[in-house]
């Protein structure tokens, strides 16, 4: 009974863990802005973790750079099953601008499977929230299928 | 003791929300908001332009060649967008379209995907060109003498048989490839379907012989271009009263050329060839478009455009002058060119034209910073806008002529 609570109250609040991927900081001052009290997306039970080992669900901004990509593949492996990735902005999922140089190892789909793709440049914080909202579902479904 | 916030934490507590309360309460995007893409594909007309531009790749077209025409689908995948709406301002046609929904949530590639599929029929004829029977072999006769030719009223281009030398410039800087120019033939193709009626080509136009809506309408002469190559050029000191070719193209004047190569460089159909160490210059008639450009950036004034007064006359012209006027205002602090003038520098340090040694050359308005100055070669018109100059003198040192009084 006591481990149906703990699920219960973790798919009703997935705790972020955001990693910069070589991002321009624009995606990562808008996450940023999705915390504060103006869009508080912590009503929605969303919260910053420290650690991705605490996380449901990873936030990847920037177009994944040669020198960060073993940094992002690795802190992903960290966070426990069933985990949702969040590429946002249009760096992660494409590169952006920045597709076709030397130093651009992405996009992120090639290395992991990417759940929620929040497109824009950057995407307004009431996007964000919409692709955290969509993230959770897809972590509660993922979640009973692990059962 | 102080509880510093009970007070307005009490109080907050009967107040609104500042949370915007998003998902619950719709939230709408500010006026101008580059969101989602919007393709109009009944507007596009496939000049690429959108492709050309996007900085992120985004944009990228299928095309399928079926019996009714070419079938062509154009994508717009967002995920890739910055959104910095550059294939908007660059269609011509506003066949792009950025709306305010901000909505891009995907979980499949596709959903970012935006895409237009429309028909380009081909040609039905050949495309008439705008002015007259300018495709025929010859194109000048064919145009006879007194016949205006107006801009078009759809945007598109208008070639002046008369005023066009076939230099082919507008073809290659045409963004949309709809212009064919064929120097030998004498002929100037536009493809109606093509052409964005962007300008570009009136632009580029060393002659000024297109004409864009807006443009005044042109009566055309007597065409008398092309003049036998008059006195070829190794006549240095033939011409005793006038130097120069009578078709504007340029004559070197051995003496004083130091083969330095900057008419080579600067010349824009690339129709000199210079040689330093041979002392050679040379002239390809075939480019050569006549444009005066190689006179206008010769350091050493060695080459002449068009039919001049000999040059022992215009030196020295200038000296003689200021022994009339014995006004003798107080001359441009660098002009030491010339001692007195009836000319003299406006009060509100702003520059003046001297029009006896104007050549019309149009540096000074092309190194304007603020674009003040319009100057017309052909009409020989000098004109400063007042309320855009700011004085800075720009165009007086730039004048290869020191025809500027600032």
């Amino acid at each position: 009974m006591f481990k149906k609570l703990i699920e219960e109250s973790t798919g009703k609040s997935p705790w972020l863990f955001h990693i910069n991927a070589g991002s321009c900081n624009g995606c990562d001052i808008e996450l940023v802005s999705v915390l504060t009290p103006r869009y508080d997306a912590e009503r929605l039970g969303f919260k910053l973790s420290g650690t991705p080992r605490h996380a449901d669900i990873v936030v990847v901004t920037g177009p994944v750079t040669q020198q960060s990509l073993n940094r992002v593949l690795r802190t992903i492996e960290q966070v426990p099953e069933p985990r949702c990735i969040v590429t946002m902005g249009s760096c992660p999922q494409s590169g952006n601008v920045f597709r076709g140089s030397y130093a651009i190892a992405g996009p992120l789909s090639k290395y992991v499977h990417v759940d929620v793709d929040v497109a824009g440049c950057t995407p307004k914080p009431e996007a964000v929230i919409d692709g955290l909202v969509k993230a959770t579902e897809i972590l509660r479904e993922k979640r009973r299928a692990m059962k | 003791m102080d509880f510093p916030f009970v007070k307005e934490a009490i109080s907050s507590l009967f107040q609104k929300s500042s949370c915007d309360m998003y998902p619950v309460k719709p939230s709408e995007a500010a006026p101008n908001y580059r969101g989602r893409i919007v393709f109009h594909p009944d507007k596009c007309i496939n000049c690429m332009m959108c492709e050309r531009v996007c900085s992120g790749n985004a944009i990228t077209h299928t095309s399928e060649q079926t019996p009714e025409g070419e079938r062509i689908t154009r994508t717009f995948y967002l995920g890739s967008c910055t959104f910095c709406a550059t294939c908007m301002d660059f269609c011509g046609h506003g066949a792009i379209e950025f709306t305010r929904d901000y909505h891009m949530i995907a979980t499949k590639e596709e959903d970012l995907m935006v895409s237009g599929t429309f028909l380009k029929k081909p040609p039905v004829k050949k495309p008439k060109p705008a002015a007259p029977a300018a495709p025929k072999a010859e194109a000048k006769p064919a145009v006879a003498a007194g016949t205006v030719i107006k801009p078009r009223d759809d945007g598109k281009p208008v070639q002046v048989p008369s005023k066009c030398v076939y230099c082919t410039i507008c073809a290659k800087k045409c963004p949309a490839g709809a212009l064919t120019v064929d120097r030998a033939a004498k002929t100037w193709t536009l493809d109606e379907d093509s052409c964005v009626g962007c300008g570009t080509c009136a632009e580029a136009c060393p002659k000024k012989a297109i004409l864009m809506p807006g443009d005044e309408p042109v009566t055309v002469e007597a065409a008398a271009p092309a003049a036998p190559k008059a006195e070829a050029k190794p006549a240095p000191a033939a011409a005793p009263a006038t130097i120069g070719r009578e078709d504007g193209k340029p004559v070197q004047d051995p003496d004083k050329c130091v083969y330095c190569t900057i008419c080579a460089k600067k010349c824009p159909a690339g129709a000199l060839e210079v040689d330093r160490a041979a002392k050679t210059w040379k002239l390809d008639e075939d480019s050569c478009v006549a444009c005066g450009t190689c006179e206008s950036v010769c350091p050493k004034k060695a080459i002449v455009c068009g039919v001049q007064d000999a040059p022992a006359a215009p030196a020295p012209k200038a000296e003689e002058k200021p022994a009339a006027p014995a006004a003798a205002p107080v001359e441009a602090p660098k002009a030491d060119e010339k001692p007195a003038e009836p000319l003299k520098p406006r009060d509100d340090g702003r520059p003046l034209q001297d029009p006896s040694k104007c050549v019309y050359c149009t540096i000074c308005a092309k190194k304007c910073p603020v674009g003040a100055l319009e100057v017309d070669r052909a009409a020989k018109t000098w004109k400063l806008d007042e309320d855009l100059c700011i004085g800075c003198g720009t165009c007086a040192a730039s004048c290869p002529k020191q025809a500027i009084l600032y």
